[in-house]
């Protein structure tokens, strides 16, 4: 469930900040079709077990919005420095929050009894969280610059 | 993602698997972030670099112009004060307050003088009035301003001078025939002030909305290579010009050497349709 609401605010986030229509219009689709799976899975498994596939596969998409967000904003030439946009750190903490904990997810689910796996669990968890709050803040208290650029469409 | 999770049973490894499989994406991710900026910045860098050389460019067009114009000028007075001047100065001379005193043929002498002189005064200030803007063009279009010059040309002796256009029953717009008659005239002074050729031909035709001028010589010409470094370059004052003139008709000319090697060809190519406020830019 917890998947469902994260991927569905971070996808949102990106939604609105995404340019090409090509993209705007695949994000939905492929959203639906993985909020679909989740459901499934959720009923399938009866909440039994933590859900590493649908995690992982949040992981992956979530990396590659993060990527595409990353490289529309290169292209952009109204910003001299990238990394003075809000945007561009809120990319980069999920894009290395998602990245640092996606093997940290696909192995929780058929090893969360094992002790010695949840003590690393809980480190790397704790660790990748905590990077990704100092990100998202640093993206907070930078100041936010009115963009009047209009959607492009792809060519 | 399935098969990393086929095995149940707890297994040893799965720390050093886990803490380097970690690692190494936060590595990816690090390392494409990194990438990132800095690809930005060099982007950045080189549009900055490419838009402070096109304003060099700019810069150096517009005083090229600055100076041709300030030259015509010269020139303009150089001829008013050396030749109409001192023509209407003796033209006076005959009319003077005397005239009254002198006898009848003495009179009509004076008087006849007076009107030669005042007729050549006439006919110089026609020639540089139609060196400024000939009325031919203006009146009857670019094939018959340029057919006309070309006549002049031959008729002087010195050089063949022929022009043909092949289809110019659409003509351009009336700001556009006067910019290309100002590169071809610029381009005639240039061929007959350096390359010591003997022979001019023009020939125009249309293809695909582009007017197409070619203009052949047999003398000394530039390449395509001469014309860039000449333009980048303080002299070459009437290349510049025609470098101007060609962006304001948003053209295109090339300076080879045909492949035979026995003449120098330049090639002027004008859309039929351009942008009016470029044409309102430039001012003659």
């Amino acid at each position: 469930m917890f998947t469902i609401v994260e991927y569905s605010a971070v996808t949102y986030y990106f939604y609105q900040i995404l340019r090409n229509t090509t993209v705007r219009q695949i994000v939905p689709v492929i959203s639906l079709l993985f909020v679909g799976y989740c459901i499934y899975d959720l009923i399938s498994s009866k909440f039994s077990h933590f859900d590493s596939i649908p995690v992982a596969i949040e992981a992956i998409l979530i990396i590659g919005f993060c990527i595409i967000v990353l490289f529309e904003k290169i292209k952009r030439t109204d910003t001299l420095f990238i990394y003075s946009t809000s945007d561009f750190w809120i990319a980069v903490s999920f894009l290395i929050y998602f990245a640092g904990t996606f093997f940290l997810y696909i192995y929780a689910q058929n090893y969360m009894n094992n002790e010695k796996f949840l003590n690393n669990y809980n480190l790397i968890n704790s660790s990748f969280v905590t990077l990704r709050n100092i990100l998202i803040a640093i993206a907070f208290l930078i100041k936010p610059k009115v963009e009047n650029y209009p959607i492009i469409p792809s060519k | 993602m399935y098969f990393l999770q086929v095995n149940p049973n707890p297994d040893p490894g799965i720390s050093i698997v886990l803490y380097f499989g970690t690692l190494g994406m936060l590595a990816l991710a690090i390392g494409l972030v990194v990438f990132i900026v800095f690809h930005q910045r060099r982007v950045i860098r080189y549009q900055m670099q490419m838009q402070r050389l096109e304003d060099e460019q700019q810069k150096t067009l517009l005083n090229a112009s600055i100076r041709w114009q300030e030259e015509e000028r010269q020139r303009i007075a150089a001829d008013l004060h050396d030749d109409a001047g001192p023509l209407l100065a003796t033209a006076r001379l005959y009319l003077n307050e005397n005239l009254v005193h002198q006898d009848m043929n003495t009179q009509l002498q004076a008087i006849y003088n007076a009107k030669q002189i005042i007729d050549d005064t006439i006919q110089l200030i026609r020639n540089i009035s139609h060196s400024l803007m000939p009325p031919t063009l203006k009146n009857f279009g670019l094939e018959s301003a340029v057919n006309d010059l070309f006549q002049k040309i031959s008729g002087s002796g010195t050089i063949n001078a022929s022009s043909r256009f092949h289809d110019y029953r659409t003509r351009l717009k009336q700001e556009q025939e006067l910019i290309v008659f100002r590169i071809i005239q610029e381009l005639i002074n240039n061929i007959l002030k350096h390359s010591n050729a003997s022979f001019i031909h023009l020939t125009q035709n249309y293809n695909e909305d582009k007017c197409f001028i070619r203009l052949h010589h047999d003398g000394r010409g530039i390449t395509q290579a001469d014309y860039d470094k000449l333009n980048k370059s303080t002299a070459g004052l009437g290349l510049k010009n025609i470098q101007s003139r060609v962006k304001v008709l948003q053209g295109r000319i090339s300076f080879e050497k045909d492949l035979s090697q026995t003449y120098y060809k330049v090639t002027l190519e004008v859309p039929a349709i351009v942008q009016e406020e470029n044409l309102a830019s430039i001012s003659f």
